[in-house]
């Protein structure tokens, strides 16, 4: 697993900061927000690219870099692809805005205001991420990117699960990564869904989410492969599902239709009964609409079971890292399974009676998980949702 | 039991060159090329003047309920699905649409509408944009409206790799109907022409005229100096054999098997060796091909790479055609447009002659399908999607039965 982020630029770093409930929000840096509605988010702070990818990737959009770098981490991690056949090997990302900052100033050129490059049209477009990647670790199996709004990252991790299940790859990368930029944030402000201080997921006065960004990487592997070549895995993957709400652009489904099916559909696609799952990692943006159709739809799908499930949204802490959320999430899930401990979903000042699950305020639990279920959603109606198991005698 | 065969039911082709099944065939019979000088976007500054443009296109025609605003490319799609519902004669209140899946491609997104917001925050800075246009300069924008407007709530996917976008989004479709985790799914893709995407692909020095010469769309000619950009769309209905067999859908062809490869690193032996096995997978140690609907666009090296990649998995040769020089390089539709291509080879019977081929280049050595249209009688044919950043994907494709 690899991360990128504003509470950490490496797993380690992002799990404390994440269980200490560290906030990674702050005024943004890299563009002046004067004129914006909202000047707090999320931003990367002192990163750089790690010394072997320093060369090759120096051209690279920021958003890309960061991928990469989640990618380096990921890889040395899974000791991959080592002798690995490259064939074997899939690339899966994700984004909602690829190379953007590139992208913008093809844009300001094409209106007249401002150089740019063939470089920069390549370094927007969104397969170059899934080129990078695999080019840095000469990869040559099924190359895919996607963009699924902010349920993009959990639907790479799912992609990159079936590409090894069908026997496409015997390993596939599963990436998501965003960058924050001028046309990013003037957007997501403008979408009024943007709180000026804190997420606060699940509180009665929550008032909206804050964007960030960063990136976050996962290997998923076939056991065989991972068994013969002696890697011991993290977590097993059981399922997942994807789909459309099928309602409205930019409002949730009423009672969260859209977001239960897509819970049901990785329930029966991992052959589980609601019961068996122990923890959800919510999508829990912060906002006053996706919270409570979030609830209503985990209560729908799990019963009476619902309110013995811990749930937590780590937004809290991280922002919403946007094409990168579903990928942080679930690498926060995969070691909540591995260290029995869940982090919380800090800001946390007044129950919301809509909001009426158990959900983990303000101080970490311990808690033995076995079964995690990480749920996503984005603008457009997307949802995935992920579900993960802990691996008895795991690394 | 075994996996269920995926059979194409319906095509929604939305090119230059025609819209709809018939318009498709037809112009792909009289060798009728939609590429001609851009009318919507004009940007006389460029080198290219002459594109595979819809002239006269009005979605009007294809939308079940009136829009306020769509993106150029949410346009085209609402166009290909609306086709591709009606060639099927598929009634969307007779199927599960909670279970319907919906998987598309697009390299380019809903650019145009970014550039239409970006212009004004630079011009007017971020209090004055246009909040309604942010969710429509979504890449997934297209394909979210898509699931609104016919209520499509199974599985959704939007792959955005660039020129193999829509083959992969096949490929995928393939995958779930053969798990039988769907039993119906629009796939396909759509790419609009917009003026950053023409100013990005000069920049870059990929389109028609590369060189500085005359503008041309000749795939695998020895004058050959970029590919012509195009704009549309295509969607299939794919639906495993039981489900069509189940409404009496007639078949319009199966698809047989799916392989994707990509190349380890940015040279063009790596592109001719990832495509190769792209179509090993698709062929499963079989080379019984009657025809090859190849993915060249007139890209110098890229025609090449696939060019030998043909003779490596067809050492005896095969007929190779070539759409592009029909409508584009549509990008994120062309893979499904290229599939729509071997549909429309099935129903007549012919492989259609590669347009402005005319000084074949050695450097490519493939049984091109010049001159004339060849009649043949065509049982299997492949189509390969190709990205220039080094992914493939290879379709085999049956004739319905």
């Amino acid at each position: 697993m690899g991360v990128v982020s504003p509470v950490g630029l490496n797993v380690a770093d992002f799990w404390s900061a994440l269980l200490r409930g560290e906030s990674g929000i702050r005024p943004l840096t890299r563009f002046p927000t004067t004129d914006y509605a909202f000047s707090a988010g999320g931003e990367v702070r002192g990163f750089a690219l790690p010394p072997p990818l320093a060369a090759a990737g120096a051209d690279a959009d920021l958003a890309t870099q960061f991928m990469l770098a989640a990618a380096a981490e990921a890889l040395r991690q899974a000791g991959l692809p080592g002798t690995s056949d490259p064939a074997a090997g899939a690339v899966v990302v994700s984004t909602n805005f690829g190379g953007i900052l590139a992208g913008e100033r093809l844009l300001a050129h094409a209106h007249g205001k401002g150089p740019a490059t063939g470089r920069d049209f390549a370094e927007y477009g969104f397969q170059t991420c899934a080129d990078r990647v695999a080019r840095a670790w000469a990869l040559a199996g099924p190359r895919v990117s996607l963009s699924l709004s902010c349920a993009s990252g959990t639907a790479a991790l799912g992609h990159a699960f079936d590409l090894v299940r069908s026997g496409r790859a015997a390993f596939a990368f599963a990436g998501g990564y965003d960058a924050l930029s001028p046309f990013v944030w003037s957007g997501l402000s403008a979408l009024r869904t943007m709180a000026k201080d804190a997420v606060r997921p699940f509180d009665r006065n929550r008032a909206g989410t804050i964007f960030s960004e960063g990136a976050g990487a996962l290997i998923v592997e076939d056991a065989g492969h991972a068994r013969r070549r002696g890697a011991r895995p993290l977590c097993e993957v059981l399922g997942y599902g994807v789909n459309n709400n099928a309602f409205h652009m930019t409002a949730p489904a009423k009672e969260g239709a859209g977001s239960a099916q897509v819970m049901r559909a990785a329930l029966a696609d991992a052959g589980l009964a609601p019961a068996a799952v122990d923890h959800i990692n919510a999508h829990g943006t912060g906002t006053k609409p996706n919270d409570v159709t979030e609830s209503q739809a985990i209560q729908a799908v799990f019963g009476e079971h619902a309110a013995r499930i811990p749930i937590t949204s780590i937004k809290s802490t991280v922002g919403h890292m946007m094409g990168a959320a579903g990928s942080v999430e679930a690498i926060a899930s995969v070691l909540t399974l591995r260290e029995g401990v869940i982090p919380p979903t800090t800001n946390f000042r007044e129950r919301d009676p809509e909001c009426a699950l158990d959900y983990v305020f303000n101080e970490k639990r311990a808690a033995a998980v076995t079964t995690v279920l990480s749920n996503s959603a984005g603008i457009g109606g997307c949802n995935a949702a992920v579900i993960l198991r802990r691996v008895e005698g795991a690394a | 039991m075994s996996a269920p065969r995926v059979v194409i039911t319906g095509v929604g082709p939305v090119t230059a060159a025609g819209i709809g099944r018939t318009a498709l065939a037809d112009a792909l019979v009289a060798g009728r090329s939609g590429i001609r000088p851009r009318a919507r976007i004009a940007a006389p500054g460029l080198r290219a003047q002459t594109a595979g443009e819809l002239q006269g296109f009005d979605v009007a025609e294809y939308l079940e309920t009136p829009k306020t605003y769509l993106d150029r490319s949410s346009e085209l799609a609402f166009a290909a699905l609306s086709l591709a519902l009606e060639d099927a004669n598929l009634d969307l209140s007779t199927v599960d649409k909670s279970s319907a899946g919906l998987m598309l491609g697009t390299a380019y997104g809903s650019l145009e509408t970014m550039a239409t917001f970006y212009a004004d925050l630079l011009d007017k800075g971020p209090r004055l944009v246009k909040p309604v246009l942010f969710p429509h300069s979504y890449a997934n924008t297209a394909i979210s409206l898509l699931a609104i407007e016919y209520g499509l709530a199974g599985p959704h996917l939007l792959f955005t790799s660039g020129g193999v976008a829509s083959a992969q989004a096949l490929l995928t479709a393939f995958d779930w109907i053969r798990a039988g985790r769907a039993s119906l799914v629009f796939a396909g893709g759509m790419d609009a022409l917009s003026l950053p995407l023409l100013t990005g692909l000069e920049l870059a020095g990929l389109a028609s005229p590369a060189d500085g010469g005359p503008e041309r769309c000749t795939p695998f000619d020895r004058a050959r100096n970029g590919y012509v950009p195009g704009e549309g769309a295509g969607i299939l209905v794919l639906e495993s054999d039981h489900a069509a067999a189940a409404r009496g859908a007639p078949v319009l062809g199966e698809l047989l098997a799916a392989g994707t490869a990509a190349a380890a690193d940015g040279s063009s032996l790596a592109l001719e060796t990832g495509l190769a096995r792209a179509m090993a997978l698709a062929l499963r140690g079989s080379r019984s091909v009657d025809a090859v609907v190849a993915a060249a666009n007139g890209s110098p090296a890229a025609d090449a790479a696939e060019a030998r990649a043909l003779r490596r998995v067809f050492p005896t040769g095969v007929p190779v055609t070539s759409a592009n020089p029909l409508w584009g390089e549509t990008a994120g539709a062309a893979g499904a447009l290229q599939v729509a291509t071997a549909l429309a080879m099935f129903e007549s019977g012919t492989i259609p002659a590669i347009l402005n081929l005319t000084d074949a280049d050695p450097a490519c050595p493939v049984q091109a399908v010049m001159g004339a249209p060849r009649a043949v009688p065509l049982e299997r044919v492949l189509v390969n999607a190709v990205d220039a950043g080094g992914t493939a994907v290879s379709l085999l494709l049956g004739k319905g039965t």
